[in-house]
């Protein structure tokens, strides 16, 4: 009953399909620019930490309790409406004037990927922990330099353990996207809104987004099972 | 303790006692032929009117923290006209996502919030005569030339997300960069993030009576898109309907939105003015 009094004639608009595909693209854009920024965050920050050195294990821990303890929400606001006008700025023609070097979307790709990679570096810790010293004292034996070490025993061991959890990160900043609409960047909420404003079809239009969001991150979860079940050593895990 | 308790008891038994009384008088009341809304604030004795109360200088909180602007204003009249008193009166605040609602669920009887008339909204609710017309208006700096719509192709305008207007200025080649709010987009526009603020004209007139906005900025393009205000009415409420539209023709007959406009220092628009020589055609003919 309900689903036959859908309305979707708005979907033949030539003007919302535009907008659909530009937010379409543009949330894939932002999606993968900041799964790819938050797990290099991740990896540095936890190598930095691998050195033991106290003064960098505070300052990474401050980072980690900065990003990880308040919304992104703020993260994005405070850096698009205060950070942006302390730094450069320049001319755009668009304006006429000078504008904040940080564009919205910027904005929100460094909000968001260093708000996930604050977790990250936690979830690549939680993985390296998880090594077993014996396997480290042995690679130092054999010989291993510290930076060896590190990328060729500790990462492909940490890795593999801390896969599940890097990917539940990952569904969460794909769908923490959608903030990125609050400063104007013109993702697919951004415009699903606008839409079923004009339409008075919020149902419509949301059972439409429902379906994208499912699928994008859909495949982001199938790729990181096959990865997962890829990289798999017998014996080692489950 | 004991104290407060028994005076808790007294005030909740007058309570009880006065809401006994007048129920009692009101069936004696209600034997008059008044029915629907009409008849309920008659009985009432006080009108309850949802309000703007963040649209200066139309529906606002006042320096004293009351209710201001010129629908206060309006609603007082209407009030007068139909219960004798402009102080009957309850105002409740609305936002434009929830009006509507508010309206429909019997929590305000009449919305006199800015809404523009359109055929979606009528069906769902009536609408009064028309009482008031705002069209899209951009407010920019004054020294970067913009004076047409045209000026504005390829170039950014900040606006409000979800407004009417944004597929129309979208099709006529501007890039819109939409907020949430309207305090984002100025502190955008300020930042330089766009070359105008796309909002109602009527929104605009409130941000340049600030004296930190009158000094640089201006609404030099000519207003766009204008749409008459309606006041928002239940449906099928036709004596309500009746009552309020003799109320709204009687006042601008009288010039009062022509003088509200000079009192709240709001540019002075042909349109009351046509309206006003409409209702004295119509005052006349009666």
């Amino acid at each position: 009953m309900v689903l036959l009094n859908l309305n979707y004639t708005w979907l033949s608009d030539p003007t919302y399909q535009a907008w659909l595909k530009e937010g379409i693209f543009n949330t894939i854009a932002l999606s993968l620019i900041c799964i790819v920024m938050s797990s290099i965050i991740g990896l540095i920050g936890v190598w930095l930490q691998s050195y033991g050195k106290k003064w960098i294990n505070n300052i990474i821990q401050f980072y980690i309790q900065i990003f990880r303890n308040t919304p992104p929400l703020v993260q994005m606001f405070f850096l698009f409406f205060v950070l942006a006008n302390l730094i450069s700025k320049v001319y755009d023609p668009t304006t006429g004037v000078d504008r904040p070097l940080l564009g919205s979307f910027s904005s929100a790709a460094i909000a968001l990927s260093l708000f996930a990679g604050a977790f990250n570096i936690e979830i690549f810790r939680s993985g390296i922990e998880a090594v077993p010293k014996t396997t480290i004292e042995a690679a130092e034996s054999l010989g291993f330099s510290k930076v060896q070490c590190f990328i060729q025993i500790i990462i492909p061991l940490a890795f593999r353990i801390c896969l599940p959890a890097l990917n539940n990160n990952l569904v969460n900043l794909i769908k923490t996207t959608t903030l990125a609409s609050a400063i104007a960047t013109p993702e697919l909420l951004y415009y699903a809104g606008q839409i079923y404003s004009d339409n008075f079809a919020t149902l419509e239009v949301m059972l439409f987004i429902w379906v994208i969001y499912v699928a994008l991150v859909g495949i982001l979860v199938i790729v990181m099972h096959w990865w997962e079940s890829k990289l798999k050593i017998p014996g080692y895990g489950n | 303790m004991i104290i407060k308790k028994i005076c808790k008891f007294l005030t909740l038994a007058s309570i009880i006692a006065v809401i006994g009384a007048c129920s009692s008088t009101d069936n004696t009341s209600n034997t008059s032929t008044e029915s629907g809304t009409l008849g309920k604030i008659k009985n009432r004795d006080k009108i309850i009117i949802g309000v703007k109360a963040d649209y200066v200088p139309f529906g606002f909180i006042g320096e004293n923290g009351e209710n201001a602007g010129l629908e206060i204003d309006i609603a007082r009249y209407l009030t007068s006209e139909i219960l004798q008193s402009d102080q009957k009166i309850e105002f409740v605040p609305v936002v434009a996502a929830n009006r509507i609602e508010f309206l429909q669920q019997g929590k305000v009887d009449l919305l006199i919030a800015t809404m523009n008339d359109t055929e979606k909204r009528r069906q769902v609710i009536d609408f009064s005569e028309q009482y008031y017309a705002s069209g899209t208006g951009l407010l920019t700096k004054k020294d970067n030339g913009v004076s047409t719509w045209d000026d504005l192709k390829g170039k950014k305008v900040c606006g409000i997300q979800g407004s009417f207007y944004n597929k129309e200025l979208t099709q006529m080649g501007i890039e819109m960069v939409n907020f949430p709010g309207t305090a984002e987009a100025y502190t955008a526009l300020k930042d330089g993030r766009c070359i105008g603020f796309a909002y109602d004209d009527s929104g605009i007139v409130g941000k340049l009576l600030e004296p930190e906005w009158g000094e640089d900025w201006h609404q030099a393009v000519p207003v766009i898109l204008v749409q008459p205000w309606g006041m928002g009415i239940r449906k099928d409420d036709q004596l309500f309907l009746e009552a309020v539209n003799n109320a709204i023709l009687k006042m601008e007959a009288e010039g009062f939105i022509v003088q509200g406009e000079q009192k709240w220092k709001i540019p002075s628009t042909e349109y009351a003015k046509e309206r006003m020589e409409k209702a004295k055609q119509l005052m006349e003919n009666k």
